[in-house]
């Protein structure tokens, strides 16, 4: 199915990345997340250069609205919103980056060794990752959230872990079906032949030619990821400043008397722009690697 | 094909119909008056009840000896007609009113009282508003000492203390140090043993010198003779205690002289008694009824729980409402009783209480006319309500403050603590973040508590003199200072003054600050076991009097939960308990005092008080005098807590409501209320 060389002399990426190009979607969604981590990293950084005390704070000047002076208004402290939002969009960002690859590298190496070897060894693997789905997914999240102790659920590290724990299974389910086709082609056999070890052939022959689909999976899993977190966020288990916890606390303030509009919108547009990006990036990169959307 | 669809119309006209008999069948009588409620009451036993929810349900179903005024909240003649002070204000005789009954017909008499309040002091009950009532001659021996004992002895028969127990921990201490023990470290064996409640009251010397014991190494020989002391005072408690089975309740401290007399004798005069009184843990509770489901239970085998009495189905009440149906997490609902014996009086015919929590939803159900009175909406909108006539607010008797860890570096330091406390901005806070007036707190003690009189503040917001005062306790510009945490419980409104207060302590002293958030059993957990640095707490004064806010402090108070200790102000609470036993020991302590010559004067005036009445007089005034001298200690020098204001309580309530008077207690008896129109 997968077409290692092919015959233009062209290689697999090469054509990708010419079937991408002409994905406007696809090439938007990536301007646009690449414009928006520039910001939320950089943003912060120069309004400290600039002379603003981002953690400092001025009640006296507790939700204002947009202005000149601050473009996204103040919150219920006085604080620049929009350095809220940014920081907040480092946080996000930063769990959804890095449980991603958590996920991502546990669930490869447990797929691939699971679909490589197969027989009894597949059969427990699989079996266990089958278990866990079984278990909701929150309920496990909230589990493992609640094993750390107070004085580490203030750092972001047992959110990383908790959502890359529950976000690997689909992740080893697909690499072992790759696994599965492509352990019996002849590449493999001649990699065999030649006498390379096991470990050899499952990372240097069988796992480059999953990336396409690790790659498109993980692109995928990172607005997944996000979007889990501020779920929890709402729930009041999220990991510091993050935009579900702004956009949760910006729902708390939007009401029928008194509403600060600018701490719901602003959080939720940068949300919104986000997860949209990644999916127009993600469905783009499936395209284009995918053989069989050829056009 | 028309056929078909004919027929299929018919059948669902015919559905539509059944569907909408059932919901008209189902339809209840609307009710006059619906307020929000918060959440969900815990129970509704008002021996086991503590918060705000369940107290407006209890004291709308129950009524005690007597009942608070709805305007005033001074207490009233309720089941008591009438009641008579002996001259030493110790014992009270209520008459109690022959036409008052249970909600099932029976009369209400001086024995239900006489039961009920010796089952509030149930150890097996658990009660967490036990210790109110402990102003009862008896009350705290019944309720406490069973325990006592076992915590000094074990529960072994022969008379041996066990390993677990104190006596055994001091025994097994004298093994471990055949050279004696230092004073620090002895302290910290009180402290970790909880010594101080369980020998609390005794008379025997060795032990108070024990207790009190700062300086000197204690001697093998002096432990042993401790360990004796404390053998003895277990057999003395337990004494009393065996004693307090047969009679409290029955012939002692609280009984039954007739069916419609009620004797009741104090430890010492108590100025708030009557007060208590009115309070939900001395509401009487009907023991024909429990007592009757226990046989019922016995008999069965069927695993029913003791709270099964008071749901809607058993519940026998005696107060102005009774409970006509409890559906968790739609709406409690009350009904006018008929058999109440002031009914014509009441105003309301039906009751709904919606146990909302969320304050957007109160404030919509509110809002939408779902109801006529909610005391929470989201806090964001105050300067809209402000603006509206149906918004009340008024100062409460309620006190925001956090406590130091003082067993802890840095806040071990009571300049640290002092430093802290006058580098927050407390204006600033409730200017911009509550906004609903509320006043900056110096001291625990709201204004309003009676005659008592609080001392002067004893700081200011001063950052200039904190950052001299940090600096001098060895943290020039906050270095040294480890990263501090900033503990407080769920809550919007907690969460933003935390994250102020970290902010200004950052700014003004550099000190590295965090807040943090837990459950709040979690938050109740750590700090009992003082895992925390800073915590957020708050206090609402049961009744008015200064004790209320004073007498937690003491060594190992329960609800002192912060390790400070102080000898001195230890005594002066305990005075304060009991004036005549300052009296012999005024001279010793009047050079300690902030204000001696004050002291002196009130003292003067005890001894020139002639009869029973002006004694009692002058001995309130000295014991108002000994609270301000405590507080003095607390807020002056120590600061084991840092107030930051006094609570201003408000609601929401319609126009159309008449009788709900706004007062510091936040109280709004159900009783006074009445609909325009109706």
């Amino acid at each position: 199915m997968t077409a290692p060389v092919a015959e233009k002399g062209t290689s697999l990426w090469a054509d990708a990345w010419r079937r991408l190009r002409r994905n406007h979607f696809a090439i938007a969604g990536t301007l646009m997340l690449g414009l928006v981590i520039l910001t939320c990293f950089m943003g912060p950084w120069l309004m400290e250069l600039l002379g603003h005390d981002l953690e400092r704070t001025y009640p006296e000047r507790a939700n204002l609205p947009p202005s000149f002076s601050d473009w996204f208004g103040t919150d219920e402290l006085g604080r620049s919103y929009l350095g809220r939002v940014l920081i907040g969009g480092q946080m996000s960002l930063l769990i959804g980056l890095v449980a991603t690859v958590t996920s991502v590298v546990l669930g490869v190496c447990y797929g691939a060794i699971a679909g490589y070897y197969g027989g009894k060894l597949d059969e427990v693997l699989m079996r266990l990752v089958d278990f866990l789905y079984g278990i909701p997914y929150m309920f496990l999240v909230i589990l493992i959230m609640l094993m750390f102790s107070d004085a580490a659920r203030d750092s972001p590290l047992p959110i990383f872990f908790a959502l890359g724990m529950v976000q690997w299974l689909t992740t080893a389910r697909i690499v072992r079906g790759q696994v599965l086709t492509l352990r019996h082609q002849e590449f493999v056999l001649a990699a065999r032949v030649l006498g390379a070890g096991d470990m050899r052939i499952i990372f240097r022959h069988i796992l480059p030619n999953t990336l396409g689909v690790v790659v498109v999976y993980a692109t995928l899993t990172v607005p997944a990821v996000i979007l889990l977190e501020s779920f929890l966020a709402f729930l009041g288990l999220g990991a510091g400043v993050t935009w579900g916890l702004l956009v949760s606390e910006g729902l708390s303030v939007v009401n029928p008397v008194q509403s600060y509009w600018w701490r719901l919108l602003f959080p939720s547009i940068f949300l919104a722009l986000t997860l949209f990006s990644l999916n127009f990036m993600g469905d783009g990169l499936r395209d284009a690697l995918d053989p069989r959307t050829r056009r | 094909m028309y056929r078909n669809l004919l027929g299929i119309g018919a059948v669902f006209l015919a559905a539509l119909l059944l569907i909408g008999i059932t919901f008209s069948a189902q339809k209840e009588l609307p009710a006059d008056f619906r307020f929000v409620n918060g959440t969900e009451p815990k129970s509704l036993d008002p021996h086991v009840i503590t918060g705000q929810p369940e107290g407006r349900i209890v004291d709308a179903i129950f009524e005690g000896l007597t009942y608070r005024e709805p305007e005033t909240l001074k207490p009233v003649p309720g089941v008591a007609a009438s009641w008579d002070i002996s001259p030493d204000k110790k014992t009270y005789t209520f008459h109690l009113r022959p036409e008052a009954r249970w909600s099932d017909g029976v009369p209400v008499t001086a024995h239900d009282f006489a039961w009920a309040w010796r089952r509030l002091q149930e150890p097996a009950i658990g009660s967490e508003y036990a210790y109110i009532l402990h102003v009862v001659s008896g009350a705290e021996i019944f309720n406490l000492y069973a325990g006592h004992v076992e915590r000094l002895v074990g529960a072994a028969e022969n008379g041996e203390p066990t390993a677990d127990s104190v006596a055994g921990a001091v025994r097994a201490l004298r093994a471990s140090k055949p050279d004696g023990i230092e004073a620090v470290a002895w302290q910290k064996f009180l402290g970790t043993q909880h010594v101080n409640d369980v020998v609390k009251g005794s008379p025997d010397p060795v032990i108070k010198a024990a207790i009190h014991e700062r300086t000197e190494v204690l001697s093998a020989d002096r432990l042993q003779k401790i360990e004796q002391s404390l053998r003895a005072e277990a057999e003395r408690r337990r004494g009393l205690h065996a004693h307090a089975l047969e009679h409290f309740g029955i012939d002692e401290g609280v009984y039954a002289k007739d069916d419609h007399t009620l004797v009741v004798e104090l430890v010492a005069p108590t100025p708030y008694f009557l007060e208590l009184t009115a309070f939900y843990s001395a509401h009487p509770v009907p023991r024909h009824l429990i007592e009757r489901l226990e046989r019922e239970k016995e008999a069965s085998g069927a695993d029913m729980g003791r709270e099964d009495w008071f749901l809607p189905e058993n519940m026998v009440s005696n107060g102005p409402f009774r409970l006509e149906a409890w559906r968790v997490n739609d709406k409690i609902r009350l009904v006018k009783s008929d058999t109440y014996w002031n009914k014509d009086s009441i105003k309301l015919g039906i009751i709904d209480a919606f146990p909302i929590e969320n304050y957007n939803t109160a404030m919509n159900v509110y809002l939408t006319g779902g109801a006529e009175w909610t005391t929470t909406y989201p806090t964001s909108i105050v300067d809209a309500l402000k603006e509206r006539a149906d918004f009340h607010r008024n100062a409460g008797m309620v006190v925001y403050y956090y406590r130091f860890n003082t067993t802890r570096k840095p806040f071990n330091d009571r300049r640290v603590r002092k430093a802290v406390a006058m580098a927050i901005n407390r204006q600033l806070i409730v200017d911009n973040i509550l906004k609903l007036g509320q006043t900056p707190a110096f001291r625990l003690t709201p204004p309003g508590l009676g005659d008592y009189d609080p001392p002067p503040d004893g700081i200011r917001h001063d950052p200039e003199g904190a950052r001299a005062l940090l600096a001098e306790a060895g943290y020039p510009k906050g270095k040294g200072v480890p990263s501090l945490t900033l503990l407080f419980n769920t809550s919007e409104t907690h969460k933003t003054i935390a994250e102020e207060v970290a902010s200004q302590l950052r700014t003004e002293l550099g000190l590295d600050v965090k807040a943090l958030n837990q459950e709040w059993q979690m938050y109740q957990a750590s700090t009992l076991a003082l895992e925390y640095d800073i915590a957020r707490a708050g206090w609402i004064g049961d009744y008015l009097d200064p004790n209320t806010f004073l007498d937690m402090w003491i060594t190992n108070g329960g609800n002192n939960q912060t390790g400070w200790s102080n000898a001195m102000f230890d005594r002066l609470i305990a005075y304060a308990g009991d004036v005549e036993t300052f009296v012999p020991d005024a001279d010793e302590l009047l050079p300690r005092f902030a204000e001696p010559d004050r002291a002196r004067t009130l003292l003067a005036a005890l001894a020139a008080a002639d009869d029973a009445a002006a004694r009692v007089d002058a001995s309130a005034a000295l014991r108002l005098h000994l609270f301000r001298e405590a507080e003095t200690i607390l807020f002056h020098d120590e600061f084991p807590v840092m107030p930051i204001y006094f609570y201003v309580v408000s609601s929401l309530v319609s126009e159309k409501v008449r009788g709900w008077h706004p007062n510091p207690q936040d109280i709004h008896p159900l009783r006074g209320i009445s609909m325009e129109g109706r």
